[in-house]
């Protein structure tokens, strides 16, 4: 079975922009898969799709084999999703946040304490966990949210744009976690980026979005190869162009 | 049931420490009613005090033999000092602070030996700070005033009948009063009951309609909140029921706005209270609740039951509704106005049920009246008062019903997860193209 199976989505939304346009394609389960594209092309579309906030306009997609529309909380149960842009509550201190979110994965203390410690693992914030968010910066809440998005080792993780507004280490850290929850504990990963060099580093396949339809699709080596580029971001410029 | 708990502690957390809440709210009622109600009990007690001292501007432009009486009978009052004037021109250059300057004009004492009225001029001086000391300054004055009429009365009584006792033709009789209720007499000062009862009739529906607006705004923002900070979408991607969520809102907003016109009733209660204290003290002592409640003055415990499923059912159905409309703001601001909608839906059916007696209204206008839900809180107060079983029932039902419906399409409003979002995604798209 298919971690995400994604067939023939169309989504119009209400002012009749059509963000996607018949976009199909598999996530093997372990895989990681990156989805780039331009600014507008329907990355994001396509997150909040599998992650059960949006409906197709027409078009299925399956989360291990089950529907997002129709079985909706089921796949909310599967999925843990970093959206592009997101925010934490500014009043609680990062900790209380962690332990908010943990607890809707599990009643067991143990296991509490267990995804809470992954989580401060995860985002590296120390002491400064004990502040309340507000006190933090951009890239600190990012990586609260990553660490919040992996710290249940979910079957599958949707990021839009991890590591966006994370300083180079930072974000190198991230790509590592990212990376080792995939071979460690099996996490299916579809994330989106406008980082070639992360996509390249971190994805076994890659689809390349423009203007709501895939344009390729295959793996770093294998699209490199096909346009002749030396790197993927020669291959995403040939594409679009195209 | 571990997730709601989760979320509403969540939620009071949040709302706990945003200073919004916790300055406009709670400290205005802790710190400034208290400190308002030390102020005017200051102001008004020391205005009557005994140890106060009254210094009067007397200008005598009688000069005779009763003129000078009243002039000696007023200083031989303690606290009280007389500063003599020759004319009223001296008055604009007074170097001394007087309470009060008192005018005996010509013809005083040639009035009462004639057998007509006389007159006396009292002034109480006026500054806009003493506001609330102005009247017991004056009451103050006027009493003195009276206890020396009457003295002269006494005299002048004495002149005519001396072997009468002046007493029994000024004050042939006394008055008691009581109040006539339900069939019985009882010796109590009318206005010593309603002292008791405003309690009763004023703070408690006054704190009801506090507690369905604060829940109102409260509650009306929670979702634009979330949105303006970003979480709704993670929120709503968690492995919780989208009733869950509406259900953490609403218990949520539903303490918070208790807690906080809680702390607010309070305050405003302790404010009332210790004015009238100190205004009026004593009268209401001695009458205790067995008695009121014995008249059938105070709610029962039936009605205090049945009072309490009308406000819990107003209140749920208040919240949802402003949960729902609140979802349609981007923002906590938009959120605000939109949810003030609600108000005038709430506050004039109170406003009418609570002053205007319903059946003085026409026939169209009270039945309009009767199908806003919320006015049947204002009227189940009532009942409660006069325990007025089958209203207070009539008004659980009707209310019970409304809340029913409104929570079942609120809970279908948040299962549609893209209206929630909608005006979210909105705002992205208007921003980007
Ligand atoms: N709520 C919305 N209503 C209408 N149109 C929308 C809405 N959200 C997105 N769009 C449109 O859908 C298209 C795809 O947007 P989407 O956010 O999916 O792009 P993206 O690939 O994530 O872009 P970016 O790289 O900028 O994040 C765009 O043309 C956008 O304007
Ligand atoms: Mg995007």
């Amino acid at each position: 079975m298919y971690a995400i199976e994604v067939q023939d989505l169309v989504k119009i939304y209400e002012g009749g922009i059509k963000a996607l346009r018949g976009v199909s394609f598999n996530v093997m389960p372990g895989e990681i898969f990156g989805v780039i594209g331009p600014n507008g092309a329907g990355k994001t579309t396509l997150m909040r799709i599998i992650a059960t906030l949006l409906k197709p306009t027409s078009g299925t997609v399956k989360v291990l084999g089950h529907d997002v529309v129709h079985e909706a909380e089921e796949v909310r149960k599967i999925i843990s999703y970093l959206p592009e842009e997101a925010g934490a509550y500014p009043n609680l201190t990062g900790l209380e946040y962690l332990t908010f979110m943990a607890k809707f994965y599990t009643n067991n203390e143990k296991e509490l304490q267990e995804m809470i410690r992954n989580a401060a693992r995860i985002c590296n914030l120390g002491k400064r966990l004990y502040d309340r968010i507000k006190s933090y910066s951009k890239g600190m809440v990012r990586r609260l949210l990553v660490a919040r998005t992996l710290m249940m080792k979910p079957k599958i993780a949707l990021l839009d744009e991890p590591t966006s507004g994370l300083d180079v280490l930072h974000a190198l850290y991230i790509r590592n976690v990212i990376r080792n929850y995939a071979k460690k504990f099996g996490t299916t990963v579809l994330l989106s980026s406008h980082n070639m060099l992360e996509v390249d580093y971190l994805c076994d396949r890659v689809a390349i979005i423009n203007k709501g339809r895939i344009i390729a699709i295959g793996n770093p080596e294998e699209l490199k190869e096909k346009y002749s580029a030396a790197n993927l971001e020669e291959v995403f410029a040939k594409a679009v162009r195209q | 049931m571990s997730a709601l708990r989760n979320l509403v502690s969540k939620e009071i957390k949040e709302l706990f420490r945003d200073p919004k809440i916790l300055i406009g709210m709670i400290l205005v009622s802790i710190i400034i009613f208290p400190l308002l109600s030390k102020l005017v009990t200051y102001s008004v007690k020391s205005s009557t005090s005994l140890g106060r001292h009254f210094t009067i501007g007397l200008v005598d432009e009688d000069q005779t033999p009763l003129s000078r009486s009243l002039r000696e009978y007023l200083t031989a009052i303690k606290n009280v000092d007389v500063i003599m004037y020759a004319s009223t021109s001296q008055i604009g250059n007074l170097t001394q602070e007087v309470t009060a300057i008192i005018i005996i004009p010509k013809g005083f004492q040639a009035n009462i030996t004639s057998g007509l009225r006389a007159h006396i001029k009292v002034y109480t001086t006026f500054k806009p700070s003493s506001i609330f000391s102005q009247g017991s300054k004056g009451t103050f004055l006027t009493s003195l005033l009276k206890a020396y009429e009457r003295y002269l009365s006494v005299l002048l009584l004495h002149n005519v009948a001396p072997n009468v006792n002046p007493s029994t033709i000024l004050e042939p009789f006394n008055i008691k009063e009581g109040i006539f209720i339900k069939g019985k007499l009882i010796d109590i000062h009318p206005y010593a009951i309603s002292q008791l009862l405003i309690n009763y009739y004023f703070i408690l529906p006054y704190s009801l309609l506090l507690l369905l607006l604060v829940s109102i705004s409260i509650s009306a923002t929670a979702m634009a909140y979330e949105k303006e900070r970003k979480t709704l979408e993670t929120l709503l991607t968690l492995p919780i029921s989208r009733v869950t969520i509406f259900l953490g809102k609403l218990i949520g907003s539903i303490i918070v706005a208790l807690i906080s016109s809680g702390a607010y009733v309070l305050g405003f209660t302790y404010y009332i209270r210790s004015i009238m204290n100190a205004v009026q003290a004593p009268i209401s002592a001695g009458i205790s609740r067995e008695l009121l409640l014995k008249l059938g003055l105070l709610p029962t415990k039936l009605s205090y039951v049945l009072l309490s499923i009308v406000i819990l059912m107003a209140l749920i159905s208040a919240i949802s509704l402003a949960l729902s409309l609140g979802a349609f703001a981007e923002s906590v601001q938009s959120a605000q106005s939109i949810s003030g909608i609600l108000l005038p839906f709430i506050m004039i059916p109170w406003f009418l049920a609570t002053f205007v007696d319903p059946s003085s209204l026409s026939l169209p206008v009270r039945l309009l009246l009767y199908a806003i839900p919320f006015t049947h809180v204002a009227i189940a107060t009532r009942a409660a008062m006069e325990n007025n079983y089958l209203a207070l029932s009539i008004a659980a039902l009707y209310l019970a019903i409304f809340t029913a419906i409104i929570l079942y399409l609120t809970a279908r409003f948040f299962s549609i997860e893209e209206k929630v979002l909608s005006s979210q995604l909105f705002k992205r798209w208007r921003r980007k193209s």
